[in-house]
């Protein structure tokens, strides 16, 4: 490996240029380097098992000190649960236990004031830092980027590895910067704006790259809804999205349990303020989207970019000219229980979920309670609220948001995954409609014959009362 | 990992585009099951019907292309979540190869991990050889990684491009790890000038929060096993970043001789100040010349006291190299490893009333009170669970609840606190006289005990017998944990052996251990634990030993000798 010795050159560097140098150890050729992992989170499903794969190659873990779990994934989110109430997440709550004691990992265990969904729980608790750079084996890893840390999901062996040795070997992705300019629309929400460059750029479109999400309307963005607006870069291709840090991110973090304190926030902040993209930086793609044509978005299909307006129609196979694509939306279609050319608003719905690391946060609740006081969810409705985490609880029901849905009809449940992975045992049942302000309608991702319709928390919120998909802003 | 040269397999078509890692393997089944268990589950969505029979619209499942090792796929092949079981599913169905216009990002990289290979080739390219599957008369495709070149149906060679230093890795079936730490002085490098330059991502605080490590040696032989412990401590201090602050201040006999004090007022604020104590040992011949009045405190027990060390944990390991030292067969021991968790601050020792009174009749009477609170049981079985969630999940109650009201509280109180928060943990409860037999007949059996002091102190010592010899026991006396603020005092069990004091030739290995212990629980670094037990026990098991654990007519180390062997172990095991 060649060492790295970085000189300041006088070229502008995005932020992500600046981030990836920060953390390169040395050059592997190919454009390959070795990376410093700063954060590494663990879950349930790969702590465990991964920290059993070290101890029984002999290794140890390189620094237990830079590394975190909370079990989440597998966790039933039931009112009353234990580590066993999902039977099978009970093994590896416990193999999670075992490992971290073992290594000396500090863990938000089940029922302590720190567990939570892991991409909620890292912001919350100040070990999301900008310019960081954090790594957990889950492909949502790139929510923390909305702090302006560069984030991403690993695979089970990088886990290994960076356990071993708290490095990583990354290829360098391209860049891309995405703008959104303008203003947004009353009731539009991050959630609305990543739904809507998915839709447009697919699935595919930042493959590759590290997304920069810049311009007017997301510098407005508060810190969480930035986090909304990262997680789901991975939907749109990108392992990596970020979003420059600012004033807000850094009064946010202020004062967080594990954020830096006194004279090392300030010296921390000194070096943040230095993180923003140059003027002049160069993205080898650009997109510029008008922040204040977007309207609130729900998908149709199986997949992210199948989205829509809310008051649009369900688009038609039939005009499609490539087969493949033609046959991907009929099987979309069938899969969905819709035909071509309905409104989608009107549709009924069967559950209804707010939760996930994509929009469970205290400002999510928020709004989703804001819709629900004084409403009823509707009849034949399922609705749940499962907060991201213990912090996000208990904030919620010191404001009294647990009453609000509880007197709206509203299941009010504990911190997990829940219905966004069908891995603890909660799904949607086969065949039924959910509204879900999740990242992903795959097929089957809410449970086998599962049709999922991806919103934000206000929407999910007015499905819910309203039995139907519904524009919010029409109540 | 096996290394990858050459695939030459029948190939399936699968030509739709952005199969994602969901469809591949479906989220459920990574709960249950894991690596070489997930082919039935490998593309189940697509390849079963509900009911589970094969889909005949999945050309996989077609006569034609059964037992496929390569498969031919769509664009944005395994797009979606991180998951490497959709790599490991593939490779558990039999999979090598996939051949696809683009990947997923994560599952690329995933996909090198784990020797399957993932070529990228042309839409274009991907279709025609999907065509020629279809239409050849036999469906098979040779992969050459040497030459990078795809041999399709019909016979057409295709180049493929690929990162070398992953075509290498693959060829050679290389683990990384291995590889990355190569450049450990590199990395090491980098972390030192990361950490000056961005101080916030490894710390809090502007200085490093040190612990605070007071060595209280005390009596007989205590000072001269605590001067070899002070020696490994300092070894961690400067070769392993141990964050520790070290002070030492004199205690019992010595103190008095020059202090006029068992203990010095100066000494007793660093007592509660420290975060931990090394203990040595405390009993003397000359305590008999001090007056009654000074030595009346028991300065041991008011520490415990005034720290609130209710918890006490005496592990027992059996050291294979130890095993003839037992009096008990080697086989009854072999494998034991098991941690008894005594409760420290209650019971008969501290109970009242009690005393010696004189009956009307002149004889004598006396009184002891085993007193417990619900409270007081509560807080030691919460120590026990809680340490039994780090090892095995089983933690065994012993009482005498068959006779003593005192038994059916505690194990009333264990079970109602297993029911409220520890229902993960498997219980079990014994009587105390049926246990000291357990023990002594099937240690294998426990793996976390927790019972009240006097059952403890009593059981203890007879778990010692199991170890081998008392002189290796290390044991840790702790107040409840707390993130920050608990209080510990770690001393081997054995006592301070006048007999031998000054002589150079007692063992400080219990006295060691015990600083292990420190290490996982004042420090939080059981790995750093490890790695000094892992010293001890290959000092031991090289044969050098002092004489309490030398075989009969051995040769016998001194203490100092036996400082220098761990911290040979020590240096050669971190290099």
């Amino acid at each position: 490996m060649n060492a790295l010795h970085p000189v300041p050159g006088p070229a502008p560097a995005s932020l992500f240029d600046k981030v990836w140098a920060m953390h390169a150890i040395g050059e592997l050729g190919q454009g390959v380097s070795l990376l410093h992992v700063d954060r590494h989170l663990l879950h349930d499903l790969e702590g465990g098992p991964r920290l059993s794969d070290l101890r029984t190659s002999g290794r140890t873990v390189a620094r237990p000190d830079l590394t975190f779990a909370t079990p989440d994934h597998a966790m039933s989110s039931a009112p009353d649960r234990n580590s066993d109430t999902y039977a099978p997440g009970g093994r590896l709550v416990r193999s999670l236990r075992r490992g971290t004691a073992w290594a000396g990992i500090r863990l938000f265990d089940l029922g302590s004031p720190a567990q939570g969904i892991v991409h909620v729980v890292g912001p919350e608790q100040g070990l999301t830092l900008p310019g960081s750079l954090i790594v957990c084996p889950d492909s949502h890893t790139c929510t923390h980027g909305g702090f302006g840390a560069l984030a991403f999901g690993i695979g089970a062996s990088e886990v290994v590895h960076v356990l071993a040795t708290q490095t990583l070997r990354q290829r360098r992705p391209r860049t891309m910067r995405i703008r959104f300019e303008g203003a947004l629309g009353a009731g539009v929400t991050a959630k609305d704006m990543i739904l809507f460059a998915i839709g447009k750029l697919g699935t595919a479109g930042a493959r590759g790259h590290a997304v920069e999400y810049a311009g007017s309307a997301v510098r407005a963005l508060a810190p969480e809804a930035r986090l909304t607006l990262c997680n789901l870069s991975i939907e749109m291709g990108a392992k990596i999205g970020m979003v420059a840090p600012d004033e807000r991110i850094y009064e946010y973090l202020a004062g967080k349990p594990f954020s830096p304190k006194g004279a090392l926030f300030d010296a921390a902040v000194a070096h943040w303020r230095t993180l923003p993209s140059d003027d002049g930086a160069r993205f080898d793609v650009e997109h510029v989207i008008d922040a204040a044509a977007i309207v609130p978005q729900v998908t149709w299909g199986t997949s992210p970019e199948d989205v829509l307006p809310v008051d649009g129609r369900v688009p038609d196979p039939a005009t499609q000219a490539d087969p493949a694509r033609r046959a991907a939306m009929q099987r979309a279609l069938d899969y969905m229980g819709l035909e071509p050319g309905q409104s989608i608003a009107g549709t009924p719905v069967d559950r209804v979920f707010i939760g996930s690391c994509t929009n469970s946060r205290i400002s999510d609740l928020r709004a989703a309670a804001r819709v629900a006081a004084g409403r009823r969810v509707a009849p034949g409705v399922t609705a749940w609220v499962v907060p991201g985490s213990e912090e996000t609880r208990r904030q919620a029901e010191a404001e009294g948001l647990d009453r609000i849905f509880l007197a709206a009809g509203f299941e009010w449940r504990k911190p997990g995954c829940s219905m966004c992975v069908a891995a603890n045992g909660e799904t949607v049942a086969p065949g039924q409609r959910s509204v879900s302000t999740t990242n992903r309608n795959f097929v089957g991702r809410q449970g086998p014959g599962a049709r999922t319709h991806l919103v934000s928390p206000a929407m999910a919120a007015a499905a819910a009362v309203s039995g139907r998909i519904v524009d919010v802003r029409t109540l | 990992m096996k290394p990858f040269t050459t695939v030459r397999a029948t190939a399936a078509p699968l030509m739709r585009a952005n199969i994602d890692t969901d469809q591949i393997i479906r989220i459920d089944r990574l709960v249950t099951f894991t690596r070489g268990e997930l082919g039935p589950y490998c593309l189940e969505v697509m390849r079963l019907v509900p009911g589970g029979s094969p889909n005949p619209d999945f050309p996989p499942n077609q006569t034609r292309y059964q037992g496929a090792e390569i498969l031919v796929a769509g664009e944005n092949f395994a797009c979606g979540s991180s998951r490497e079981h959709a790599v490991w599913a593939l490779v558990d169905w039999g999979i090598r190869a996939v051949i696809a216009p683009s990947f997923g990002d994560i599952f690329y990289a995933n996909s090198f991990q784990n020797g399957l290979l993932p070529v990228r080739l042309p839409i274009a390219e991907v279709d025609a050889i999907a065509d020629e599957l279809a239409t050849c008369e036999s469906p098979h495709i040779k992969i050459d990684l040497q030459s990078c070149t795809v041999t399709t149906p019909a016979g057409r060679v295709v180049a493929f491009t690929i990162e070398p230093e992953r075509r290498e890795a693959l060829l050679a079936g290389l683990d990384e790890i291995g590889v990355t730490l190569r450049d450990r002085a590199l990395i090491e490098d980098f972390r030192r000038r990361d950490e000056q330059s961005r101080p916030w991502i490894y710390r809090q605080t502007d200085k490093p929060v040190k612990k605070k490590l007071l060595i209280l040696a005390g009596d007989g032989i205590g000072p001269e096993i605590l001067a070899q412990t002070r020696r490994v401590v300092e070894w961690f201090a400067a070769h392993r970043d141990l964050p520790v602050d070290l002070h030492e201040e004199l205690f019992g006999v010595a103190a008095w001789k020059a202090h006029g004090s068992l203990i010095r007022e100066a000494a007793w604020k660093k007592v509660t100040d420290s975060d931990a104590i090394l203990f040595g040992a405390i009993g003397s011949p000359d305590y008999d010349a001090i007056p009654p009045a000074e030595r009346k405190v028991d300065q041991l027990l008011r520490m415990r006291r005034e720290l609130d060390l209710f918890i006490n944990l005496r592990p027992v390991r059996t050291l294979k190299a130890l095993e003839d030292a037992s009096t008990l067969r080697p086989e009854v021991l072999a494998g034991t490893d098991l941690v008894l968790v005594r409760e420290l601050a209650g019971g008969m020792y501290f109970g009242t009333p009690r005393g010696i009174e004189t009956l009307a009749d002149g004889s004598r009477r006396v009184v002891n009170t085993m007193a417990y609170t619900e409270r007081e049981i509560t807080r030691i079985a919460r120590a026990a669970f809680e340490l039994a969630r780090t090892r095995s999940g089983r933690l065994c109650s012993v009482d005498k609840a068959n006779v003593l009201e005192n038994g059916q509280l505690w194990r009333e109180t264990v079970i109602a606190l297993h029911k409220a928060e520890f229902t993960d943990i498997e219980l079990s409860h014994m009587y105390v006289d049926n246990c000291a037999m357990q023990l002594v007949k099937n240690p294998r059996q426990f793996d976390v005990l927790v019972t009240e002091n006097l059952f403890g102190d009593i059981l203890s010592d007879c778990a010692a017998m199991v170890a081998g010899s008392i002189g290796m026991l290390p044991s840790a006396s702790l107040s409840a944990p707390a993130q920050s603020g608990r209080k510990a005092l770690y001393e081997p069990i054995h006592g301070s052996a006048p007999d031998i004091a000054g002589q150079g030739v007692a063992n400080p290995l219990g006295s060691i251990l015990s600083f292990a212990m420190c290490l996982t629980h004042t420090f939080g670094l059981p790995q750093e634990a490890r790695l000094l037990e892992a010293a001890v026990e290959r000092v031991v098991a090289a044969g050098i030993r002092t004489r309490d654990i030398a075989a009969h007519g051995a040769p016998a180390v001194s203490t100092a000798q036996m400082g220098d062997a761990v911290l040979r172990e020590l240096r050669a095991a971190a290099r």
